[in-house]
């Protein structure tokens, strides 16, 4: 223990006395460090942390299985058929999130509230603060209407005061009792703020079993049932359904998924990707501080000689070393969390909204621990080949070399520099990839123009509890009343779906050919219910026949502009204009009078993929007089501006707020940044992927730097000898600089083989870019060599400085 | 072949400057075998690295066949080392990681000469040499007197005018050190000008006269140009 300390203080001593080289190799372990911990406490928080709900491994995500989706929403009828027939749930439990307008309150405000069957607080074990949760009975049509607050609201809304219980609060124009508060940092609850019975829905398409409405289902299993069972009698529960009900349930199954597979299934793959790449930047890292460690050593042999004859054992001096090395690299963990935190913070500013749980990123316990492990392994990995070294030496010749320098004896830090070129290629062209991945997604037409269009949700309705009538003539006024805004040049109301925000899909078949049987056998179509005013606000070209019009309402037969894809698919080889489109969810009977072009609904990258691909558009007036109500309380507009699509936004507030007191506006969001969002999952990875390759070539410019640096102050005497023999100094330069290039041109062979296989890894993410795509890897070459040249130019321009008479005074 | 004119040699320390050689006046005919002594800090490794056009920072004149090198740039200068001159040095100074061959072949490698023209003048300076034997083998498994051997080979290789010795025999044994100087004796008999520094009165008998340098000074010089010879102060006035 004695000689422990003496090892630390004199580690301390040694390295507060070499203090250039001690901030270098703190500063490049910082980086490698506080990425990986950065990454690592993601990881910790979206992968590894169990899903906080007791025995969470029981918890599965129902989903309806149809031919075009696989995890489709289910229907209430279906929910509640499954929850009776099923043995191998303990419980389910069915939600669906909608956006509510609260009133009655100071201004109105729009809030996102959770619809839930009574058994989900028992299910996900949320018990209340105060109060309680509802119960079966009042989960059902005609009972009393009741909600539950989650904590956020009461706190902002109501001061956390228990005398909440028992208030009524106005939501969508209806009164509900307050009866108890959950907390709501729950993970299904976090975004919502306040949870009311599902069962009381009386909205007919709720009702309908062929409509998912957005619901749904988690079930908890019993104990000792496999999810693999589960599975098996699910599917037999779906089969039975198909058979009863075949109009609605043919050719649907039941999809279950692990609750937590269902949370982080989508950005596992690019998190486990990232997480390699940033071990590169921690390899990286450490090769550097090997590099200088060797060089170090090297200048040290001298006093390891003595310390040798005064009779230290090679164990006694690899474990100062070593011990020198593990201060470096908890000092240099200790700076990385910071490095970290720093990270941390521009990540979930960023990535907020594509990671689930994103709020959970944080430096804690297992982090800490985690960034202690890898300093640990850090010191090893970059101290242990210079301590083996160094305690190897040779006595005799070191004492008789009598600190004159050698000039061979490179090869070791010439291949940590081979390799720290190669897992920086790897990086950069990972990152590469990306960057063109995200350049090609950006070129592909939408189908639409995005520029200069903002969206936009507005609550509650221009004529609550009105006629339909009234409701259709009040979204038209509201319109009108937002088009004489200045800076908008043209607005409409959707229904359905915005491209690339939600979606609704209705089966068709075609006039004059059979009505399939059932629904599930019809073709679908994603449908946009939208006002005249959709087609300039969004620029869809018209191929044939014509836009949609302020004619087409609910006086005239119904009319429908469908786009290309549809004309083909429902009308091939035929004329589509004129002919007939039979509705069944909706009754109704539409004539197609234009085609229009194809929008990527689904994504500027999905698009091409998606099962329901076809569109069709239809005259909002036009719908049946049972949906319009539905259809009013909440509804997207889309409006193109002159200029900044935020500008018109306070001018649109006030319109909205303006016309009865009851409607609020919200979520507005340019088309540019919908896009954008579509993408987040790319951007994420691209981002991290960037900062990560950044990383990776500052590191290894320094690597390259240091390694060429030291190279040169070896070989002063042999370039002085050589300028003497008559090399120019410009001979010198290249000398120095070709040798240097020749390691990195190692290197990128390597990465380069190296990068072929890892970039398979990200091939889910690319676009319209292969994983060993040329280009990239040229200009990802050229990158590298150029960061080669640069690291490698101040010491070969310090070589070519050499004063020629050092060769001859050299005696 | 060289004649130098009031050359200085300073060292700046400090607020003050060191002379390292002072008005230094000497002519060396083509064909000379002209060795420079003097104790250490005398200024003859200073001279010779003047001579071989190493050092820049100097004043007065110096004519190097018939040309003016205190107006030549670094470039033009470099350049007449490359074309006129060879070295050879006290520690053989043979690059470590190159075998004798190579050696011998990275002079030229510093001229227009090409690698066809550069192999024909190595194979001819290693049978000269008689080191053909050698050619393969790396410094390290070399004797000193082959090592200073393959040296003034390196020297010789681009067949010089002039080459300036620093302690060639330095480091040797007796015996090799006699072999080399009568190499030496050979070169200059073909017409090569030799231009040595040595400590030993032996090696200094080999050549044609000797210079004597004392703190910079000439103190001594039989050739010395008229009115320049024995102009310093006996032992004063060095400032070292």
């Amino acid at each position: 223990m004695e000689t422990l300390l003496q090892d630390v203080r004199y580690a301390l001593r040694t390295l507060r006395h070499s203090r250039g080289f001690s901030v270098v190799a703190v500063i490049t372990l910082a980086l490698g460090i506080g990425a990986n911990t950065a990454m690592f406490s993601i990881v910790n928080a979206v992968l590894l942390r169990p899903v906080p709900y007791p025995q969470p491994d029981r918890l599965l995500k129902l989903y309806t299985r149809m031919p075009q989706f696989a995890q489709a929403s289910v229907s209430y009828l279906n929910f509640l058929d499954w929850q009776r027939r099923s043995r191998s749930f303990e419980a389910m439990a069915a939600y669906r999130t909608d956006s509510f307008n609260l009133t009655g309150q100071a201004n109105p405000e729009r809030l996102r509230g959770e619809m839930a069957s009574s058994t989900m607080f028992p299910l996900l074990g949320i018990k209340p603060i105060i109060g309680r949760t509802f119960t079966a009975d009042e989960d059902r049509r005609g009972a009393a209407p009741v909600v539950v607050l989650t904590s956020s609201l009461w706190q902002t809304r109501f001061g956390g005061k228990a005398e909440v219980l028992g208030r009524s609060i106005t939501l969508n124009g209806n009164l509900y009792t307050v009866i108890g508060v959950v907390p709501s940092d729950d993970v299904t609850l976090q975004r919502v703020s306040f949870i009311i019975p599902i069962g009381q829905w009386t909205e007919p398409l709720f009702w309908d079993r062929g409509v998912g409405m957005g619901m749904r289902v988690v079930g908890r299993l019993r104990p000792g049932i496999s999810p693999q069972q589960a599975q098996s009698e699910l599917n037999s529960i779906a089969a039975g359904l198909a058979q009863e009900f075949p109009k609605q349930d043919k050719d649907r199954g039941i999809t279950s998924v692990s609750l937590r597979e269902d949370l982080v299934g989508d950005v596992r793959a690019p998190l486990l990707v990232l997480l390699a790449a940033v071990g590169f930047v921690l390899l990286i890292a450490c090769a550097n501080v090997a590099n200088l460690l060797l060089a170090r050593s090297r200048a040290r042999r001298r006093e390891f000689a003595v310390r040798g004859a005064l009779g230290a054992s090679p164990v006694r001096i690899m474990r100062q070393l070593l011990t020198e090395g593990l201060l470096l690299a908890l000092a240099g963990g200790a700076l990385g969390l910071a490095v970290a935190f720093s990270l941390n913070r521009l990540f979930v500013s960023r990535l907020a909204d594509v990671l689930p749980r994103a709020d959970q990123i944080h430096l804690d316990s297992s982090v800490l621990g985690f960034t202690a492990l890898i300093s640990i392994l850090a010191s090893l990995l970059f101290g242990v080949t210079p301590a083996l070294q160094s305690s190897r030496a040779d006595l005799n010749e070191t004492l008789k070399e009598a600190g004159r320098g050698t000039t061979s004896r490179h090869g070791l830090q010439r291949s940590l520099v081979v390799v720290e070129v190669a897992l920086g290629l790897v990086l950069t062209a990972s990152a590469g990839l990306m960057i063109r991945t995200m350049s090609r997604l950006w070129s592909v037409d939408a189908g639409f123009d995005p520029h200069d269009v903002l969206t936009f949700g507005v609550a509650g309705s221009p004529a609550v509890h009105g006629t339909p009538a009234e409701i259709r003539n009040g979204l038209t006024a509201t319109m009108q009343q937002m088009q004489s805004i200045p800076g908008i040049k043209a607005v409409s109301i959707v229904f359905g779906g915005l491209p690339m925000n939600g979606d609704s899909e209705l089966p068709y078949w075609v006039e004059g050919r059979p009505k399939p049987a059932e629904q599930s056998q019809m073709d679908m179509a994603l449908f946009y219910g939208i006002a005249p005013g959709y087609f300039s606000a969004m620029r869809i070209p018209l191929l044939r026949g014509r836009y949609l019009t302020e004619q087409d309402n609910e006086q005239t037969t119904c009319s429908i502009d469908i786009d290309q894809d549809l004309a083909r698919k429902a009308f091939p080889g035929q004329d589509s204009l004129g002919q007939h489109l039979n509705f069944d969810l909706v009754p109704m009977q539409c004539e197609v009078v234009g085609i229009v072009g194809h929008v990527k609904h689904w994504g500027l990258d999905a698009d091409a993929t998606a099962k329901v691909h076809s569109q069709m558009y239809i005259a909002y007036r036009q719908f049946p007089d049972s949906v319009m109500n539905l259809a009013s309380s909440d509804a997207s507009y889309v409006a193109r501006t002159a200029g900044d699509p935020y500008a018109v936004v306070p001018s649109l507030k006030r319109v909205v707020t303006g016309i009865n007191g009851k409607m609020a506006m919200y979520n507005e969001e340019s088309m540019q940044d919908v896009i954008n969002d579509s993408l987040a999952a790319r951007r994420f990875t691209r981002l991290l992927l960037g900062v990560f390759a950044a990383l990776a070539l500052v590191l290894a410019a320094v690597g390259i730097y240091g390694v060429i640096s030291y190279a040169v102050t070896q070989s002063t005497h042999e370039i002085g000898l050589r300028m003497a023999l008559g090399a120019s100094r410009w001979k010198v330069l290249v000398m120095v600089l070709s040798s240097a290039m020749r390691l990195a041109l190692i290197g990128i062979g390597v990465g380069a083989v190296t990068a072929f296989a890892a970039t398979r890894a990200l091939k889910g993410l690319l676009f319209e870019v292969s994983a060993a795509d040329p280009a990239t890897f040229a200009v990802v070459a050229l990158v590298l060599a150029l960061v080669t040249l640069i690291a490698s130019y101040i010491p070969a321009w310090r070589a070519a400085r050499v004063d020629p008479m050092v060769a001859l005074r050299y005696e | 072949m060289i004649q130098l004119r009031n050359v200085e040699r300073t060292y700046k320390t400090g607020p003050g400057v060191t002379y390292v050689l002072r008005r230094v006046n000497v002519d060396i005919q083509s064909g000379e075998f002209v060795t420079i002594m003097g104790p250490s800090g005398a200024g003859k490794t200073t001279l010779l690295s003047i001579l071989g056009m190493l050092d820049d920072s100097w004043t007065g004149e110096f004519y190097f066949l018939d040309q003016a090198v205190h107006k030549l740039d670094r470039k033009k200068r470099a350049e007449l080392n490359r074309q006129y001159i060879g070295f050879v040095f006290q520690s053989y100074h043979l690059l470590d990681n190159l075998t004798v061959y190579e050696n011998l072949d990275v002079p030229l490698s510093y001229r227009n000469i090409s690698r066809h023209q550069r192999a024909a003048m190595v194979a001819e300076t290693l049978d000269r040499f008689q080191i053909v034997g050698k050619k393969d083998l790396y410094p390290s498994q070399l004797s000193g007197g082959q090592q200073q051997l393959v040296g003034v080979a390196r020297a010789v290789v681009g067949n010089p005018k002039l080459i300036l010795a620093d302690e060639p025999t330095g480091n040797l044994h007796s015996s090799q050190a006699k072999e080399i100087m009568e190499l030496f004796k050979k070169l200059n008999d073909q017409g090569t000008t030799i231009v040595q520094v040595t400590h030993s009165e032996v090696n200094a008998s080999y050549g044609h006269r000797t210079i004597q340098l004392f703190d910079g000074w000439v103190v001594n010089d039989p050739k010395a140009p008229k009115g320049e010879g024995e102009s310093a102060p006996a032992a004063s006035g060095g400032g070292r």
